[in-house]
């Protein structure tokens, strides 16, 4: 038996004494995680059904419209496995303690590597499977699909991630063998700056800003030819997205032969990825690890120590508390530069409304739109709470004896994650939504009531984060990405989704039937008076029960 | 100073403590032998709050640990066995965190004692340099100098030497000495038995 397979065998032998750890927990608990990925996937199953169902509507020019998103579809995949690989790789490959352990064995490096390579491709790669299978079985229902696509899908998924963790593995190697962190730090910000301009550069390239007659005119001349360049012949996504449709085309020796073709594109980078990792994966390891970086950082002389040592008006213990967390965040290149990612393309999007032609469409559309703009802020917003507030307990656990020995009350801790949070994600998305809603030129009111409903969204989906973080931690794992695909986090997720889901519903809802003309103006303004109340409400509850869990676990803590 | 009645702590079926009592006297430095697992850090956590005792009651200084717990917390300081710590901080930004959680202490004396801390344990080079690159010896004697900075009237340590290199071990406890000799009212709580004839009188065996 070789290494790879003894190592492999240790890999299902731990994945099985963790099922047996999953049967220890109560039924009811199994049972909600359960019925909470399940309305995940139904989730994701029914919204790309509904459009596929509703472009699918308009005939042959509808139809043309999915395949091209399918290209879309795919790039963007295949861009966000790139992106999730990199950050897996550098935490599994080089930060993970197994492999200082492993290091130790009469194990040649590239074999170290290959197993890591295949803890990478499981960890960044299973949670886009399960988007992908029923994004696509939507696109299959819709198109009446046979059941070769559905085992198709699958197939042509496996290379083309394996190119995509290739590729980040390759990336973050030579990052880490041949950058020092100072550049390291420069050249991440240099690169999201770079990835943010060339997305502004490709969605202003060959803008059409034509005035449209009806929808179908309007993506075919302002926002298809946006997206051109996803059909790019050398990509992966260009090959998936060929051999899926050579397939629903009934031409199965095209399929086929862009199937070796991602196929052999895997075994080559691969073969790439293990040929450098046998020449630079244990210096870079060395370096990443021993390599003592001592940057200097005056105490007392930061920007952020002058502003917060002025907020006079908050306890010395909240100063000490919210100046803690505030440098942990900014010291960790990994957390804010995930955070400039989503919203910096939010940003470019929603300030590149006009070049897309949006403001010149019907009003019924232009309502949609400011409110899907609102509901994807705070799904953006959602999900990067999910993942960077909700683990801050849990990740304060070793070191909480600090906290614990402290002369103040736990809730306090609980009220600065709480203010700083809500207000650092109020500050991002009011301001997202102001330039989302200037250049859709909504009407003020529509612009006034979308800002109150996101003043409530941060600091709900900001409490809902806080508030279970501190309810269902998880001290026994120090990496965040573990600690939000818990119970807890999914919870928190699930929760979130709803919550935006229910608030932005109940505020399109009257204006919805308003445009479309079924209520009177007077019918419209009680209508929006009682969603008002209603999201109110709904914001007090989710802001209130989370934190009430929140302090009641908090108190009774033990370490 | 410390007066512990009828600490019993149990996890589920287990109990770690069983019934016990003790008082300690100021000025003294009393030490917890015992093997492995016989209680000694499930003490030691419910006495500085960090455990909830299933019942009976610890008195920190007359303040009821549970009931009265800022004023009780305000008077320990606690020194872990393994020093965990937030690593994106350097050792003078820690130190100024633990002294902003500690509030009510003159400014400018503070600020000469984080000196004279950070250079009494050879701190005062790496003081600017971030935590995460420090051996474990290092964060263990940051966590000393964390310790000895609001001037507590307890210090509880649990495993206090492990990680310390001989000159720190000699400087813990000429500063533990020190103390014990320079105010009455000061005195270290241990777990660990392998310097107690050089600094520690009483102690109490556990089975």
């Amino acid at each position: 038996m070789n290494d790879i397979s003894k190592i492999l065998i240790l890999r299902a032998k731990i994945i099985r004494n963790k099922i047996y750890a999953v049967k220890r927990h109560s039924v009811l608990k199994i049972c909600v995680v359960w019925l909470m990925v399940g309305a995940i996937l139904a989730g994701t199953y029914y919204v790309p059904y509904r459009a596929f169902l509703f472009l699918q509507s308009m005939g042959y020019l509808g139809t043309f419209i999915i395949d091209r998103l399918l290209y879309l579809f795919f790039m963007g995949l295949f861009i966000m496995l790139i992106f999730s690989n990199c950050i897996i790789c550098f935490s599994t490959t080089f930060k993970s303690q197994e492999t200082g352990y492993l290091f130790t064995l009469p194990i040649e490096y590239r074999t170290i590597f290959f197993v890591k390579l295949f803890d990478t491709l499981i960890l960044s790669s299973w949670m886009f499977l399960c988007f992908l299978i029923p994004i696509l079985s939507a696109y299959a229902v819709v198109r009446s699909l046979a059941w070769n696509f559905y085992f198709a899908m699958i197939i042509f998924f496996i290379p083309f991630a394996v190119i995509a963790v290739s590729i980040g593995s390759i990336i973050i190697m030579l990052i880490t063998r041949y950058l020092s962190v100072r550049l390291y730090r420069f050249m991440g910000m240099a690169a999201i700056g770079v990835f943010i301009v060339s997305a502004a550069v490709i969605i202003f390239m060959g803008r059409a800003h034509q005035e449209a007659e009806n929808e179908i005119l309007f993506l075919l001349t302002n926002f298809i030819p946006h997206f051109s360049f996803s059909q790019f012949a050398f990509s992966p996504n260009y090959w998936i997205c060929e051999g899926l449709l050579r397939l629903i085309g009934a031409d199965y020796k095209a399929c086929i032969f862009w199937w070796l073709i991602l196929v052999s594109n895997a075994l080559f980078f691969t073969q790439l990825a293990v040929f450098i990792a046998a020449n630079i994966y244990y210096d870079g390891w060395t370096k990443s690890s021993f390599a003592c970086v001592f940057k200097i950082y005056l105490a007392g002389k930061g920007f952020l120590d002058k502003v917060i040592s002025r907020a006079t008006f908050l306890t010395p213990q909240m100063r000490a508390l919210i100046l803690k967390d505030l440098k942990t965040f900014w010291r960790d290149p990994l957390q804010w530069s995930q955070f400039t990612i989503f919203f910096g393309l939010l940003g470019i999007y929603f300030t590149n409304i006009r070049t897309l032609g949006y403001e010149n469409i019907l009003p019924f559309w232009k309502n949609i739109i400011s409110f899907l703009n609102l509901a994807s802020t705070n799904l953006t917003l959602a999900s990067l709470s999910v993942r960077f507030v909700y683990p801050q307990f849990s990740l304060e656990g070793r070191r909480f004896w600090i906290l614990g020995l402290a002369p103040m009350r736990r809730g306090q801790l609980l009220f600065e994650k709480f203010w700083l949070n809500g207000i650092t994600s109020l500050i991002i998305s009011l301001s997202l939504i102001t330039i989302s809603n200037i250049m859709l030129g909504v009407h003020l009111r529509l612009m006034i009531i979308s800002e109150l409903v996101v003043v409530l969204m941060c600091f709900s989906l900001t409490a809902i984060c806080v508030g279970l973080g501190a309810a269902l931690p998880n001290f026994k794992e120090d990496n965040p990405a573990q600690i939000v695909s818990g119970f807890g986090g999914t919870l928190a997720l699930v929760l979130s989704l709803l919550y935006i889901a229910v608030a932005v519903g109940a505020l399109a809802f009257p204006f919805h039937l308003l445009v479309t003309e079924q209520i009177s103006q007077y019918l419209f303004e009680r209508l929006l008076l009682c969603a008002g109340v209603f999201i109110g409400l709904l914001s007090f509850f989710s802001i209130f029960l989370p934190m009430y869990f929140g302090l009641r676990a908090l108190d009774a803590l033990e370490l | 100073m410390i007066k512990i009645e009828h600490l019993t702590k149990t996890f589920n079926d287990l109990v770690a403590v069983d019934d016990l009592s003790l008082e300690i006297p100021q000025g003294e430095f009393f030490t917890f032998l015992g093997p492995n697992a016989a209680g000694k850090t499930t003490t030691i956590k419910s006495l500085v709050g960090l455990l909830r005792p299933t019942s009976g009651r610890i008195f920190v200084g007359g303040y009821d640990v549970q009931k009265d717990y800022i004023q009780a917390k305000a008077l320990i300081s606690y020194i872990p066995d393994f020093p965990f710590l937030y690593d994106k901080l350097t050792a003078r930004e820690f130190l100024d965190f633990v002294d902003g959680l500690y509030p009510g202490r003159n400014n400018s004396g503070q600020e000469a004692l984080k000196f004279e801390l950070l250079r009494a344990f050879g701190l005062k080079a790496h003081q600017d340099k971030l935590i995460e690159n420090y051996s474990h010896g290092m964060r263990q004697k940051l966590v000393f100098a964390a310790a000895f900075l609001h001037e507590p009237r307890v210090m509880i340590i649990d495993e206090p030497m492990v990680g310390l290199d001989p000159h720190s071990v000699h400087l813990v406890k000429d500063m533990l000495k020190k103390k014990g000799q320079g105010r009455s009212d000061d005195f270290s709580f241990y777990a660990h038995l392998e310097y107690r004839r050089r600094i520690i009188r009483p102690y109490r065996y556990y089975r």
